[in-house]
Order: structure tokens, then sequence, then C-alpha cells
């Protein structure tokens, strides 16, 4: 068990204060390290709690009400759980163990339930009605493939001795790999029972084929057990098979290699920390950070959405998103760096049609990385595919563009939408700017306002934003007008004022500079990872991600070493 | 060999046939079985069907209120009131009921009340069980939904936003119109195949009994640990259902169609999204891209008339985009997006006017919204032009009037008034009251009294103003429910039936 630990770490859950701005009620769940009392549930004393004041931040974070940030005294250790396989970890565990009918079989099911924070493996996902359906079609169209021509090559005796033995071997080597351990005595009866029970009344494939089906949609291998076993000291350690289990999904977002589980077998798993760094730098590994960054960003709904004023955006749309994967490779990858890089970086990566698009320098080849022109914006932030996303279909948003930073890298709460909403003006090209008609719809300049009790916490961060529009292009002029793209950027409660901007790169400097930006990416990356959003869980990086020692991919893998990947409550 | 048993066999291979090809299309194991059985079953009188259609973001109720003359609630006007949201509905009218004076319970505010706007759970939280009136009252029928979607959520998951319908779990609509018309036709009009009868059934029982022996001993292991045993608990209860089911089909008895019916837009759908690799994300996923919204909603509406013709499905839910997605309707004559610019138009004073400027009955200007009302009007217009058009000049076989007799369409938002996110009637600015949209069409069989505004309570305040005396919307779930033949349903907050509107 991991037993050193970094002290007073500040750590920003994905929620946080009821800012002064909220007329309602915080979302349901969520963590408890942003309430002072006794914070989370842990296996060790002094998980969290405290007064909510930043250890690690001078005193950005002290906000006000039940406490914006906590201070994460040591490991934590979560909850025990079943985390429920998403779609596509469900797809690629059958393709991996059953590579001989990959293309085969149709994947039945329905599309992941998002959580509040966004993401589509939180472990409070489910079998419900449609997903039971869904997975006993899915297992037996697979099943149905596997027992045709494939079978005697998957297992030989079927073509030489298809009786109860043969079964037995299936089970055995097969149930393992679904299980992601060894089979019990106790399932190992009851799948030759039934198997034996069903050649009594069909025939050898059809008996094989329908204990494929238990084995594949049995809750063994639908869920991955993070249990472990309870210990005399009120805390669970996780088996190796389980950890085995939970490391391979986390960093390569399928089921354990057989080689995995035969380490397993043995005890240990060794340096978990090296393992998943090992891990994340393959293509799978690279791939599970990149949909981490897909759901933290949401930029790839920038190829579902429409432009109707900027004819040019459909075709571009389509390269935005290799852009933006492309960029996060270059910076997360290949230079190892931060959020700090990935928020200030003067560099992109275009396609030559994109580079076009944009009015940047045309890249010796697609997707080579140009310089940003000087005053063009800087940052992860100012590519197209979070701009034209995070916009309205015929004009910039300075509120949806703030609400990203002052949610997903501050920290804050955004309330539900009041009953009344005053509507937004129309553009007026060349009449009014977007950013004076959100001025004075929103009354941010006065303050006065309903609307302006919440907007101001977050328009003027989308005022930062204001030279690019709604299809993510650079424009010296709105309409010919004046663009005024400087702001601020308030503590998520209103409290204070944390720094004033000129324009977008002072935003993102001033972002990359602010400790609570970096408590909160770990929060969302810990979120991800564990799948649970309780408190601390992966606190440990913050400092070294925001002290530039460790880059994000490193961070990413650093999750492996915290306590609770091997360690859980009792409860 | 006897005639009889022949004629078995081959009804056997037929069953098989439509089995395995329902299964390789990906429809539940049990809906596949019955399928088969119902495919090759006897033809009985026509069935009720409900269809549950969405429209999001609420109304300008300036431009939806139907026009009532002489205070006759049964005489009215659909295509009276501005731009006349309902206008499309004026010839079918005597199909038709409005409901006013109806709310949505629970404590939910705005567009998040889309999670228990039809169930009537009082809590909006996305992980608490509850269960929509459609799913209600196809259990108690003992008949599958089919719930459609097109562009129903966005293209990363169902977040709430999407969660309309749900069976204890909320429910991801099919996306795809292809799938479905596949599902529910592909194997009408072919050859039956050689083949015997297959015990896939009987072995299918025996394995769902067994993955329930592992579900219950997995919840023994976890002993104490509550919020695991309750995510086992509700897997179990699937399982248990998928076992009771004993193959649920969609239709309450035979299909009635012989040949897969002509669906044009579904075929146009099949071509454009033919071969189409989806990222991982799924950002580019042709079934979730704005520019394909109006095809998938058409094409859909097709799969939805035709089951209903064909008895394929006796209750369907359809839900075009979700809350708050905002997809730019300038295809429609409505330029902007739908839900951050057209439904957040609020009313306005006239000339030149701030929108908070104060409203009077003098200078109410019913023009500030027509962008709005000439969305939603676009809803009802493909409503009634893919489906109760349709329906209403379609015979039922046999003769025995027409599918829209048979058929009762409910039709409604998760919000009232699309700017003030009303979720319970009021009266927000002069002499226009605001009420949920919602509507039914068709007349269930003869078991709806239609062409009617139906109404709750309608008084004074203390005062003498003009007041609304709200009933829950689960009041019309109930009243609805009794038409379709399940008398027994409950909602919550009911009050009871809505007198008149039953026959």
């Amino acid at each position: 068990m991991k037993t050193s630990m970094k002290t007073s770490v500040l750590w920003l859950s994905p929620i946080a204060v009821a800012v002064a701005c909220a007329t309602t009620t915080k979302p349901s769940g969520g963590i408890s390290a942003t309430s002072g009392g006794s914070g989370s549930s842990g296996a060790t004393t002094g998980s969290s709690g405290g007064t909510g004041t930043s250890g690690a931040s001078s005193g950005s974070t002290s906000g006000g009400g039940s406490g914006f940030a906590a201070t994460c005294t040591g490991p934590v250790a979560g909850s025990p759980i079943l985390r429920l396989l998403t779609r596509a970890e469900f797809d690629q565990t059958l393709n991996d163990i059953f590579p001989q009918v990959a293309g085969m079989w149709t994947d039945s099911l329905p599309s992941d339930t998002v959580s509040q924070w966004g993401f589509g493996n939180d472990t409070s996902n489910t079998v419900g009605n449609q997903e039971a359906q869904a997975l006993l079609a899915t297992a037996l169209s697979l099943a149905t493939a596997l027992v045709g021509t494939p079978l005697n090559t998957i297992l030989p005796c079927a073509a030489t001795t298809p009786n109860h033995a043969c079964a037995e071997t299936f089970v055995n080597e097969y149930g393992k790999r679904l299980f992601r351990r060894p089979i019990t005595s106790a399932e190992h009866d009851r799948y030759l029972a039934f198997f034996d029970a069903s050649l009594a009344k069909s025939d050898f494939n059809s008996a094989m084929k329908w204990m494929t089906v238990g084995l594949i949609q049995s809750p063994n291998a639908v869920y991955r057990s993070e249990i472990g076993t309870l210990n005399s000291d009120n805390t669970r350690t996780l088996s190796p098979y389980e950890v085995a289990t939970e490391i391979s999904y986390t960093y390569t977002g399928s089921t354990p290699t057989a080689d995995l589980l035969t380490q397993a077998d043995g005890g240990s798993l060794g340096d978990l920390t090296a393992l998943a760094k090992s891990l994340v730098a393959t293509a799978a590994g690279k791939q599970e950070l990149q949909a981490f960054f897909q759901a933290y960003l949401s930029y790839t709904a920038v190829t579902a959405i429409e432009k109707p004023n900027v004819t040019t955006f459909a075709a571009a749309a389509p390269d935005m998103v290799q852009e933006t994967q492309t960029f996060i490779d270059t910076i997360v990858f290949q230079q190892g760096g931060g959020l700090k890089e990935l928020l200030t970086s003067n560099m992109t990566t275009p396609s030559k049609n994109l580079a076009t698009f944009y009015g940047f320098p045309v890249p010796s080849t697609d997707y080579a990385p140009v310089t940003r022109p000087a005053g063009q914006g800087i940052g992860i932030l100012s590519q197209g595919s979070f701009l034209a996303t995070h916009a309205n279909s015929n004009a910039s948003s300075p509120t949806q563009r703030g609400l990203f930073p002052f949610t997903r890298l501050l920290c804050g709460f955004k309330p539900m939408v009041p009953p009344n909403v005053p509507p937004i003006p129309p553009p007026q090209p060349g009449v009014v700017t977007t950013r004076q008609r959100y001025e004075e719809q929103h009354d941010i300049l006065d303050g006065g306002s309903e609307c302006a009790t919440c907007h101001r916490l977050w328009d003027p961060i989308g005022f930062g934003f204001e030279h690019f529009d709604e299809a993510g292009r650079y424009r010296a002029t709105e309409g010919g007008l004046t663009i005024d793209p400087s702001g601020w950027v308030l503590k998520a409660d209103g409290s204070a004022t944390l720094f004033t901007f000129p324009d977008e790169e002072g935003l993102m400097n001033g972002l990359a500079g602010l400790p609570d930006s970096y408590a909160c990416f770990a929060g969302y990356l810990a979120t991800y990872s564990y799948g649970t959003s309780q408190s601390c869980l992966g606190a440990s990086q913050v400092s070294a991600l925001q002290n530039g020692t460790i880059g994000i991919a490193d961070a990413f893998a650093a999750l492996a070493g915290e306590m609770h990947f091997t360690t859980r409550s009792a409860q | 060999m006897p005639t009889h048993l022949f004629l078995k066999r081959a009804e056997k291979r037929i069953e098989r046939r439509i089995f395995l090809k329902a299964l390789a299309l990906g429809l539940a194991v049990p809906v596949a079985a019955k399928m088969a059985r119902i495919a090759t079953a006897a033809q009985t009188a026509p069935p009720k069907r409900l269809l549950v259609f969405f429209m999001p973001h609420g109304v300008a109720p300036e431009h939806w209120n139907p026009q009532v003359s002489a205070s006759d609630n049964t005489n009215f006007a659909l295509d009276m009131t501005g731009v006349s949201i309902l206008g499309p509905l004026e010839p079918y009218k005597s199909y038709v009921n409005v409901y006013q004076g109806f709310q949505y319970d629970g404590a939910a505010a705005t567009h998040t009340g889309i999670v228990n706007c039809l169930s009537g759970a009082s809590v909006i939280d996305t992980t608490t069980a509850r269960t929509s009136f459609e799913h209600v009252i196809a259990k108690a029928l003992g008949v599958q939904p089919l719930i459609l979607g097109a562009c129903s959520h966005q293209p990363y998951g169902l977040d709430s936003n999407g969660m309309l319908f749900w069976d204890g779990t909320p429910v991801d609509p099919q996306k795809s119109p292809v799938v479905a018309a596949d599902t529910l036709f592909g194997s009408l009009g072919q050859a039956p195949e050689a083949g015997t009868q297959s015990p896939d059934m009987q072995l299918q029982n025996d394995l769902l009994a067994l993955t329930s022996s592992e579900i219950q001993s997995l919840q023994t292991q976890l002993s104490g640990l509550t919020n695991e045993q309750t995510k086992l608990a509700t897997h179990l209860a699937a399982i248990q259902a998928l076992q009771s089911d004993g193959g649920a089909s969609g239709g309450a008895g035979a299909v009635s169609c012989t040949m897969r019916p002509s669906m044009p837009t579904v075929e146009m759908v099949r071509s454009a999204s033919a071969g189409q690799v989806i990222d991982s994300s799924g950002g580019n996923d042709y079934f979730y891209q704005e520019q394909n919204f109006q095809i998938l909603l058409q094409a859909q509406m097709e799969v939805v008339t035709q089951a209903i013709i064909c008895n394929a499905a006796q209750v369907i839910g359809l839900m075009p985009m979700y809350a708050t997605c905002d997809f730019d309707f300038t295809f429609a004559g409505a330029p902007g997006s739908h839900h951050t610019t057209l439904s957040h138009t609020g009313p306005q004073a006239a000339a030149g006017a701030q929108y908070n400027s104060p409203i009077q009955a003098s200078n109410y200007d019913t023009t500030t919204r027509q962008a709005f009302a000439t969305a939603q009007r676009w809803f009802c217009q493909q409503l009634v032009d893919n489906v109760v058009s349709v329906l209403a000049t379609t015979m039922e076989p046999g003769g025995s009037g027409y599918v829209l007799d048979n058929t009762l369409i409910y039709w409604m938002s998760e919000i009232g008034d699309g700017a003030m996110h009303t979720r319970v009637s009021e009266i927000e600015y002069p002499q226009v009251p605001t009420f949920m949209p919602l509507v039914s069409i068709g007349k269930c069989g003869g078991a709806i009294k239609t062409q009617q505004i139906v109404q709750s309570s309608i008084g004074t305040d203390p005062n003498g103003n003009f007041a609304m005396i709200d009933r829950s919307a689960t009041d019309i779930y109930l009243t609805l429910a009794q038409a379709m033949g399940v008398p027994n349903a409950s909602f919550p907050n009911t009050t009871g039936v809505i007198s008149g509107v039953l026959t």
C-alpha cells in the first residue's frame, strides 16, 4: 500500500461552492470535499474536511459558503464499487478476447449514460431493462458467430471431441478472460451444469453458444469489480486481479491481457505507476487520455453542428477535430507537457485547408505544427473545435465560452437556469458587437440585475474570446466594429477578482497561473479515471502538475499510485 | 406427411427465419422471438396504438392557444393565433384535444424537468428509478415499446438533457430509422428458409435463470454495500423482466402487413449512412449530426407511421432533439439556434422597447416570437404531414375505420413558455395564459372524446382575477392509460381521471 503522502494539497473537485449567484441547489451527489465537515470516507483519517481554505494556493480559493476547496491531508481510499463497462470497453474487450470473430457480430448496446461531469464511465451506471436486453442480444450475436466456422480454431476439441470436457476447456480459459480472474469452482460447476442440460436439449454448438452468452452477460463480466477483501483495520484491499483489471481498463480501455492476468496469478503486478506509465505510452493508452479530453472539452461535437452563415464550416469541422487531437498528442505525449503548456502554447496543428480557413500560415504537411500569428490566440481554448462548439449557430457566445473555464478550470458551480431567461437580441453586424449585446442583456457592467448575479462570473471570461467568430476564425473587427477582448476572472464565489486580462492570451496566461486551475483539472482527470467524484482520490499530483515537474500524461499514470487504486474503505 | 403437420413445420421454419433475422439486426431476443410468433399469427381486431411525440423547448403561448368561440370549448380554431403552431392540425381538429391547466410536478426547474415530466416523479437526479407513462402502459399491455430518436442526445452519450423516456433507468432512443425499420419489417415478404425449430427460447430462459443466480450470488457476497446492492437489484430486476416477458412483442397481436411497407426516406438514410466509420467520440456519427436532423426525423416518422399501420408496435415514443439542443432552424424559416436564440426570445413590448420594459396589454408585441413559433409549427407540420395525415386516410385492415380512429398521439414538451421556462400554468403577461403544450390526437378506438379544449379548473383568485388551478399532468397519463385499456395504471400526484375525456 502506498504510504507516502503529500500534505495540504489543494483539491478542487468538479463540484464547488454554491456561489453567490446560486438560486437553486447544487447537483445531487458529487464530492464531499467541498464541505468543511467530516470529509469523505476513507481508509485513513483526515482525508478531507477542514475549513475549505487552500493549503497550496495563497488564499485564492477560500470561498465562502460551504467551502470551495478542501485541503487533502493524506491519501484517500474511496468506496468499493462495481463499475459497469462502457460500451467502448465492452466492445474492445470482446474483440480482444475473441479476435477471430471481430467484425462478425453486432453491438446493440445503448449509448453510455453521461454523468453530470460529462463522463460516460460513471460508477453509478447500472444495467436496466434496455441494457440487459442489449447485452443479451449483443452476446448472442457474438456467440452465434463464434460457434460458426471460428469455433474449431478457437476450440480445436470442438472438431474432434465435442463433449463436456471440451466445454470445460472453454469455460476455464475464456471464463478467466471474461471474468478477469480464474473462475471459482462454483462458477465452473454452474456453467458446466448449464452446458450439460443444454446439450441434452439441443446440440454441442447450441449448448456452447448459450454458455458463451452466459459468460459474456454475466455480472462478473460486465462489471469491473473494485470491491477487495475487508481487512481488520476496516479497509479493503483489492485483489491482484482487480488491480490488473483496473489498470488495464484505465490505461488501455480494455480487458487485461492474458500476460497481465498471469502476472496477477503470481500475486503482484509490481510498480503500478511504472506499469501505468508504460501503458499510457501505448497507442491504446494515448487513446484513453485522448478520450478524456474529448469528454472534458466536448470538442468533437464540432462535426455535429452547423454554422449557417459560414459556408465552409462543414468542410473544416472534421479537420478541426484532427487538429485538436494532434495538438494534444504533440503537447501531452511528444513534449510531455502539462496544463500550462496546453493552455498557453502558441502553436497549433491544422491541416492545410484548415489553416487557410483560419487565415494561418499553411503547414508543410497536414497537421504539422505552425506558429499561430501573434495576437491571434494561444492554447487549446483558441482551437476552432472548442470555439465553434462553444458558440451559437450564428454568433459567438461569451456565455458558453466563459462557462468552460469557470466550471472546468475553476470548478465553479453553474446553477440551474432561472425560469425567466430574457432573450439575447439577435446579432446586428456593424451595429452592435456581441460583447455589447451580452453586456447589456446580462447587465454585466451595472451588475444589479438577476442576470448579472451569475453572468458576471463567466461572461467576462468569455469576452476574452471575442476575436473569434462562431466558426472559430480570428476576426480583427466584428462587422467593422472594434472588438474589446478584455475581461476579468472572479473567484468562483464572486467574492473577489483573481485577475484581469487584456485579451485571450492574457486570459490563458492568467488561468495557467492559478493554482485552482491545476487542482480542478486534476479533479476532472481523477473523476474520469476512477469513475467517481469522491474527493481527494487523486490529489497527490496537483502540486507537481502545477510546478511543472510532471506533465499530464505522467499525472494520469500517477493515479495508479494513489491509495484509491489498491485500497478501499469498508463501505 | 399430413397436411397439418406440414403446415406446422413450415410455420416453424418461418418463425426461425424471422427470429434469426431479428437477432441479426440486434433486436432483443424476447422481442425477436415474439415477433416470430406474431408474424405468423392470425389477424385480430385493430388494437389501440399510442405514440408519445416530444417537441423541445416549449412554445410561445400567444402563437399556441386555440381560439375558442363563445366560451364553447368544443368550438375552437387552431389556425387563428398569429403563427398558429397548431395550425396544421386544423383539418384534423375532430381528432384533437388540447389540454390546459395541467402542470409538471417535482423539483425540476426549466429544461432539467425533461427527466421527470413523463413519469411525474418528484426527483430530478438521473439515478433514481422512475417509469414514464408510455412504458407503464406498455408493461400493462405486455408489449415492448418502440422508442425512437432523431438526434435525441449529444453524440458523446446520453446526458440528462436526453432522458425523456424511462424504464426504471433512462431509455436511449433508437437513433437509426434504418435499424428500426429493419427490425420491425426486415423479414416481411421474404421467402422462408429451410430449417427446424430452434430450441433457442428454451435455452435462453435457462440461461437467464443462470444469470439471475449469478447476480444473487454476487449480492450475497456484497452484503452491506448498499449502493452496489441497489445496482445489482436493478440488474436482477432487468434479467427477471426478460424472463417474465417471455418474448414481449411490439404489437398487440398479429403484424397486419405481409410485405415490407415502402419507406423511401428510410432508404435515403440507409444510403447516406452506409459505411460510416464512427470515431471514438461519436462526434462524426451520421445519426447525431445537425445537418441530418430533418431527414432523420422524417425517416423515423415513416417508421412510426408504418409501425402503427402494420401493428408492429403498439406503444411508441419519438424524440426529436433534446432539451437545450441548439440546432439552427433556418431551414424552417426561423433563423437562429433553437434553444438559446429562438426559445429564449421573450415577450416584448412593442415600439422598440427593451426586453424588460413593462409589457402592457396596449403594447404587447405579438411579432416578437414569430420566429420561435415558426420553428415549433414546423414540428406540428412534420407530425401532420408524416403521421397524422397518413393515419387519418389509411383504412384499418378489414375496413374497420381509419387507423387514426384507433390511435392516440400525445404531443408534449418539457416546459410551457419557451422563454419563461414554465412548468405550471401562469398568466405571465396580459391576456395570454401560459399552459403546458399538451395535445392528444386520435380517437383511441373510440375511447377518447375529441375536439375539445380540456381544461382543469380555471377560476378567479380572491381579487377576482383570472387564475389557474392546475392539476398534475399525471392525471392526463391516468386518463390516457384508461383509454388505452389500462385501468389500473398508477402515477404520482393523481387526483383522478379527467372528466369528459373518456367516452
